[in-house]
């Protein structure tokens, strides 16, 4: 398969590369509250699309719990905020999701992987995962710490972020755009590790994993280590876009259920996976789809939502960036 | 004592409701390396056309046999329609069938209402026996669901039909070499599964309430049936839906829902890492 992320002439590629991040970058200045807003949230949530990605589109494992390690990521941050309050805490919150979410992702890795679980079966047991997530997030006995229902909602989370004095934000609208860059400049970053994790020589063995597990294991790899490292990441990853999601939306226990967690995998289809671009894409269109259709229908927004999944997943299963590669085929064949 | 007794029955009543269930997880897995995320729609359709003609005909039994028909040949046209069309990409029908449970759950909430529908028992009262008293309905619930797994075990290892999947099951390409129609198995026994999950759902619509998104726990119930069996004979989900089933009743006896779920869990997750294709296969 061609790398869809490869198309037209370096020079054009520059270019559009340029247009993006100015786009970017420049849309909090003429955007509107509400779409900043949005859009912020979108460009959190698209990091944990990204993590996943590195998971499905090239290693090929699909991972129905991905969310659990994004919930991990914003639970970690909020209750380190509700416990202590100090300048800087907030990194330390950070750290904790990520380091928490990392060790959680490499004992279940060796259990799994070492425990020789294909395609299927990894997604039976992360979907198992987000279920027992879920009913621990609601548990009443822990409704004190976790809130239930609700989550973590209270002053707590008025604490500033950030660095102190030099780049402050808050959950609060004031700090709206403050919050956006803050979400886009981790973003970047993030998109930058992975297009360059992806290009190493440990991608190129993700895609050999994924493109022949058996004879990558003939020439003398581990393959179950190489499964576990990458797990690791893309669970460390979604755990870094869930510490980020804190001042953005509310962190309850939605993001251990089963259809938080199917919608991530559907972002990844529309855009195309495997194509990290794919996944962001993907992210925004199937976000600014469900606000269309549930304010043009009520009732019928959601089945609409699962017919076009369906559609995509039958007749377009590379996503978007796959309808590209689809295009030039043609025009090729006919030129 | 009494006590222990009675959470025995709840167990057997959670394991022939769990084996009806992942019977037809784990055949279509066996078959075609697919697990069908619609299936707990499956059971939420057999409770609704229980219900519907609870009411339309006041009559619990009609329901029964029309929620098995009428689901079992509505999976045939799933089938034709969605499933056939996705045959060698076994990732793409997963995300396939999330869609189509999406779908139908909505199609549900649009045609029955979102408040929570309730079947009175057909088989009222209680039973009296060994010094406790115990639900009646529970009871034949329990017999029923025994009986009908017995038939599927007797289907499988008896028939032609049966004869002919457990083939595919062990290497799909020589059974297809040898003449077997693999196409026609596939979607003969993805009705069947289709069929006992309506009638699990049929059967536990008088004792729990009827609702839309009724058929997730169930679903992921019998993934760890699944996991914990395997699927490489017909032992594998009823073996499984007895070390699921049975555990997860004694845990809940002495402890809280959820400190039973991870520990289920972790079952599964040692059972995966011990013996990766199931408790009960010869490998």
């Amino acid at each position: 398969m061609v790398d869809p992320l490869t198309w037209g002439t370096k020079r054009t590629r520059r270019i559009l590369v340029v247009v993006i991040l100015l786009a970017m970058g420049v849309f909090p200045l003429v955007g509107d509250d509400y779409n900043i807003v949005l859009v912020s949230r979108i460009i959190c949530l698209s990091i944990l699309a990204i993590s996943l990605d590195l998971l499905w589109g090239y290693t090929g494992l699909l991972s129905f719990g991905h969310g659990v390690f994004f919930g991990i990521g914003s639970y970690s941050l909020g209750l380190t905020l509700k416990y202590f309050s100090f300048p800087g805490v907030a990194y330390i919150g950070v750290l904790i999701g990520i380091s928490v979410s990392i060790i959680a992702a490499t004992i279940l890795g060796y259990f799994l992987f070492y425990g020789r679980i294909s395609g299927v079966y990894f997604c039976i047991i992360t979907l198992a995962l987000t279920t027992i997530f879920f009913s621990v997030g609601n548990h009443p006995g822990l409704f004190h710490i976790l809130g239930g229902n609700n989550g973590l909602v209270g002053p707590f989370l008025y604490h500033k972020f950030g660095i102190p004095g030099v780049w402050e934000y808050q959950r609060t609208m004031v700090s709206y755009l403050a919050n956006y860059y803050t979400a886009l400049v981790v973003f970047l970053m993030v998109f930058a590790f992975c297009y360059y994790l992806v290009k190493s020589p440990f991608g190129k063995i993700l895609q050999a994993l994924k493109n022949n597990e058996d004879r990558l294991e003939y020439l003398g790899y581990n393959v179950a280590n190489f499964k576990i490292v990458i797990f690791a990441i893309a669970c460390g990853l979604a755990a870094l876009s869930g510490a980020i999601s804190v001042p953005l939306q509310t962190t309850n226990p939605v993001v251990f259920g089963l259809s938080f967690n199917a919608s991530i995998i559907i972002w990844i289809a529309v855009g195309g996976r495997g194509t990290l671009l794919g996944p962001a894409i993907g992210t925004l269109l199937v976000n600014y789809m469900e606000i269309w259709l549930s304010s043009e229908f009520q009732y019928l927004w959601v089945f609409l939502m699962g017919v076009f999944f369906i559609l995509v997943i039958v007749f377009q299963p590379d996503g978007l960036l796959g309808l590209n590669l689809r295009l030039r085929k043609l025009v090729r064949s006919n030129a | 004592m009494d006590e222990l007794l009675i959470q025995l029955l709840n167990s057997l009543s959670f394991i022939a409701i769990f084996g009806l269930i992942g019977v037809g997880l784990a055949v279509l897995l066996g078959l075609m390396g697919v697990i069908n995320l619609a299936h707990g729609e499956f059971v939420m359709l057999g409770a609704y056309v229980t219900w519907w003609s609870n009411m339309a005909f006041h009559n619990y039994w009609i329901g029964l046999i029309l929620a098995v028909i009428s689901v079992g040949l509505f999976s045939l046209i799933i089938e034709r329609g969605l499933i056939r069309a996705l045959y060698d990409r076994p990732m793409e029908t997963i995300l396939a069938t999330w869609g189509l449970g999406i779908v139908l759950r909505e199609i549900a909430k649009l045609i029955f209402g979102k408040s929570y529908r309730i079947v009175e028992a057909p088989v009222p009262g209680f039973v009296s026996f060994w010094g406790i008293e115990y639900s009646a309905y529970r009871l034949f619930l329990i017999v029923t669901g025994t009986i009908v797994l017995f038939g599927v075990v007797v289907f499988f290892l008896k028939t032609n039909y049966g004869l002919k999947a457990r083939a595919i099951i062990f290497n799909k390409e020589m059974a297809s070499a040898l003449g077997v129609d693999t196409d026609r198995i596939n979607q003969v026994m993805f009705a069947m599964g289709a069929s006992l999950a309506a009638l699990a759902g049929a059967l536990i619509c008088p004792i729990y309430v009827t609702y839309a998104d009724m058929g997730m726990p169930w679903l992921v119930g019998s993934f760890f049936v699944v996991v914990i069996g395997g699927v490489d004979s017909i032992w594998g989900p009823l073996g499984g839906s007895v070390v699921y089933g049975g555990s997860q009743g004694i845990t809940e006896f002495f402890m809280s829902t959820v400190a039973s779920q991870i520990i289920v869990l972790l079952i599964a997750i040692v059972v995966v890492r011990l013996r990766p294709f199931g408790l009960f296969a010869k490998r």
